[in-house]
């Protein structure tokens, strides 16, 4: 639709580089969400409270 | 319903909306919005670096704030101040991807427009040392192995963030290569023409709330994290406790 020149390649590379660095970065919080432990139950301040839990 | 399950809910909620918003806006740029008169097709790569550049003047501000009232309650109330240092780094870590994007969209409009991928005008200098500031932030945060790191990381912030009005205003103050802007812009030649507008708002909203989601699922991730480091450093002093008993 755009042909082939260079401002079509680049207008193509834009695009296409915004989705990747974007999604690439959404995939890696992800990919550490998923990676994390989270601790069961809430960690409370006060450590002696902890064996009230 | 736990509270963890209803933010969970908006989040993926919020996802799918700002992923139709996306979508939306990217077909109304690419195949909706009119050919540029004078720039033809390549104009459309402003849809993206437009509100890429924008944004990533904005997330400095939230580091900004998130760094003034980590100093603040540092020492205060320590539980607010994890809160805020968990802002501060999914902000400045979102910054970086905005002024990454906004640096390489315009470097792939400048080698068709200009012939040439960069020139050390004002504009583009100010903004890639923005990039290299919060670069340089982040850097900082990983590699210091000093226990005042978040210290020293919310004082770098304050000052990177003194960068950001010189970017914004780089245009004004000296003659550039860099385009006019297209919002709010003294010059009445500036600007584009009003069937292009759908265009610029869609993108720019969309990429705003593409914006949020990442710094809120970072803050998430970083409060995660640290809950995580809290409870292996009480189970290890625990451990600790027992083995003396």
């Amino acid at each position: 639709m755009f042909g082939s020149s260079m401002a079509a390649r680049h207008l193509l590379y834009v695009y296409l580089s915004v989705w990747f660095i974007q999604g690439g970065y959404c995939a890696w919080v992800a990919w550490h969400w998923f990676h994390t432990r989270n601790p069961q139950p809430p960690v409370v301040a006060d450590s002696a409270t902890r064996d009230d839990i | 319903m736990q509270r963890s399950r209803i933010f969970g809910s908006i989040g993926v909620v919020w996802f799918c909306l700002t992923l139709a918003a996306i979508a939306y806006a990217t077909r109304l740029g690419l195949f909706l919005a009119p050919v540029d008169a004078l720039q033809g097709n390549v104009f459309r790569i402003f849809f993206y670096h437009v509100p890429h550049s924008m944004l990533s003047l904005l997330f400095p501000y939230v580091n900004f704030i998130a760094s003034l009232c980590y100093l603040y309650w540092r020492r205060r109330d320590p539980l607010k101040a994890l809160n805020a240092d968990a802002v501060a780094i999914a902000s400045a870590e979102v910054t970086v991807v905005y002024a990454s994007i906004c640096l390489w969209t315009g470097m792939l409009w400048g080698r068709v427009e200009w012939g040439i991928w960069w020139t050390w005008d004002p504009r583009l200098t100010s903004m890639l040392l923005l990039w290299l500031l919060y670069v340089s932030y982040l850097m900082l945060r990983k590699l210091s192995s000093t226990g005042q790191t978040h210290t020293l990381a919310a004082v770098l912030s304050v000052f990177a963030a003194i960068d950001v009005p010189i970017v914004y205003m780089s245009i004004q103050w000296w003659r550039t290569q860099h385009p006019a802007p297209v919002f709010f812009s003294s010059d009445p030649n500036a600007g584009v023409d009003k069937s292009m507008y759908p265009a610029w708002f869609w993108n720019l909203g969309a990429w705003a709330m593409w914006g949020i989601f990442l710094v809120v699922f970072r803050y998430a991730l970083e409060r995660r994290r640290q809950a995580s480091e809290q409870d292996a450093a009480l189970q290890a002093i625990e451990a600790s406790l027992e083995m003396a008993q």
